[in-house]
């Protein structure tokens, strides 16, 4: 694997869609490439995916140390979720500072969901390959995802419909 | 205006980049694990692989905030913020950057005595580490090196240490360029070092040989 500029940017925003810290996600690429170089198999056909998981559980256990690593609820949801997808994101439009802030609220795999859909452009199932998970829990996660912008959505209308009134 | 959250998400991410100092860390990095992992097939060598991943981040926040602090007029008393030269601005950066570095006394890459182990060690430089005229046997034995950057340029740095009291000081050595150091006192034009101070220790910055030098004194000596 060659790491060219390209290839480095590339895995850096991957890097600041995990930690949403420009400092941090140099050192956890620093880590990740340090990683890779040492133990990585000489005959890898898709290198950058797995430099990805390598950076992902990396950071994951950095989290886990800290104890900031966010658990996956257990809670079940309907079949409603395999329906929506990733379209629901799709409709989303929003002022730029509305998108900073809910960035910024995000918990590490919600960035991490939205780095794969945006900047990638893969699909729920595409994703789900990607993390080595059920394609369910990549739509558990957005329909999460999806509850998180209707509420600060809502929080953002009652308080300028309160600001109106007064 | 509302625009879509992928485009949002996109714009943001993709406006991320590796600026050139991380970049060439990155590259530098790379080669390094690439050699040691060849190294190690073939039975190991005498270079140790010591790499700390936040020493690249740490030394271009530590330029950064060095900067910013430049920028905001948080000077140290050496220099007055107001009427400091270009030249003294960059002298107290450089001391700055070069004091906190030796304080942290991060791990040799290569530990060798000899000066021609070290130039050939440095290999992801621009330019070969030299034996500047400023040492003498009083600046005690050369342990070794380790890769660095002054004020985001690649650099190498040169520990030593003295045979009496046994104190380590640390030779930064970088290649010189008009807009990243222009200013500083060249040797080789019969100038003499600049002398900053930063955290306690005496910083000695100098050119000579096309090479930019700065050298922490043995227990912060004026």
């Amino acid at each position: 694997m060659t790491f060219d500029r390209q290839t480095l940017n590339r895995l850096y925003r991957y890097c600041v869609s995990l930690t949403n810290d420009e400092a941090r996600a140099y050192d956890l690429l620093q880590s990740g490439i340090e990683r890779y170089l040492r133990h990585a198999p000489q005959d890898l056909a898709a290198p950058i995916p797995y430099l990805q998981r390598v950076l992902r559980n990396l950071y994951i256990d950095a989290l886990r140390q800290s104890h900031r690593y966010p658990e996956e609820s257990l809670e079940a949801y309907g079949d409603d979720i395999v329906d929506i997808g990733l379209q629901v994101l799709e409709r989303q439009a929003m002022a730029r500072s509305d998108a900073e802030r809910i960035w910024a609220a995000l918990n590490p795999l919600e960035r991490e969901l939205l780095y794969f859909w945006a900047v990638e452009e893969m699909t729920a199932a595409e994703i789900a390959e990607r993390l080595a998970c059920p394609r369910n829990t990549v739509l558990s996660r957005v329909h999460r995802l999806r509850r998180k912008l209707r509420a600060r959505f809502a929080d953002d209308a009652q308080t300028a419909a309160l600001e109106a009134s007064s | 205006m509302k625009t879509h959250l992928r485009t949002h998400i996109k714009d943001k991410l993709n406006a991320v980049e590796l600026d050139d100092a991380q970049y060439l860390a990155l590259a530098v990095q790379a080669q390094r694990a690439r050699a040691s992992a060849a190294r190690s097939r073939l039975g190991g060598g005498r270079l140790r692989r010591r790499w700390r991943p936040s020493l690249v981040a740490g030394v271009a926040l530590a330029a950064t905030a060095a900067i910013a602090a430049l920028s905001m007029g948080w000077m140290t008393p050496a220099v007055d913020s107001d009427a400091a030269a270009p030249t003294q601005r960059l002298a107290q950066a450089i001391a700055e950057e070069v004091a906190g570095n030796h304080l942290k006394a991060r791990p040799l890459e290569l530990m060798s005595r000899d000066m021609g182990e070290v130039q050939a060690f440095f290999t992801a430089l621009d330019f070969k580490p030299i034996n500047s005229s400023r040492q003498s046997a009083a600046d005690g034995d050369l342990l070794g090196g380790r890769y660095c950057s002054i004020q985001g340029v690649s650099a190498a740095q040169l520990r030593f240490q003295s045979a009496g009291a046994g104190d380590t000081h640390s030779l930064y050595q970088t290649v010189w360029s008009e807009a990243k150091f222009g200013g500083l006192p060249v040797l080789d034009h019969g100038a003499s070092p600049l002398t900053a101070y930063a955290r306690g220790m005496a910083v000695q910055i100098w050119v000579e040989r096309g090479v930019v030098f700065a050298k922490t004194l043995p227990g912060g000596a004026r």
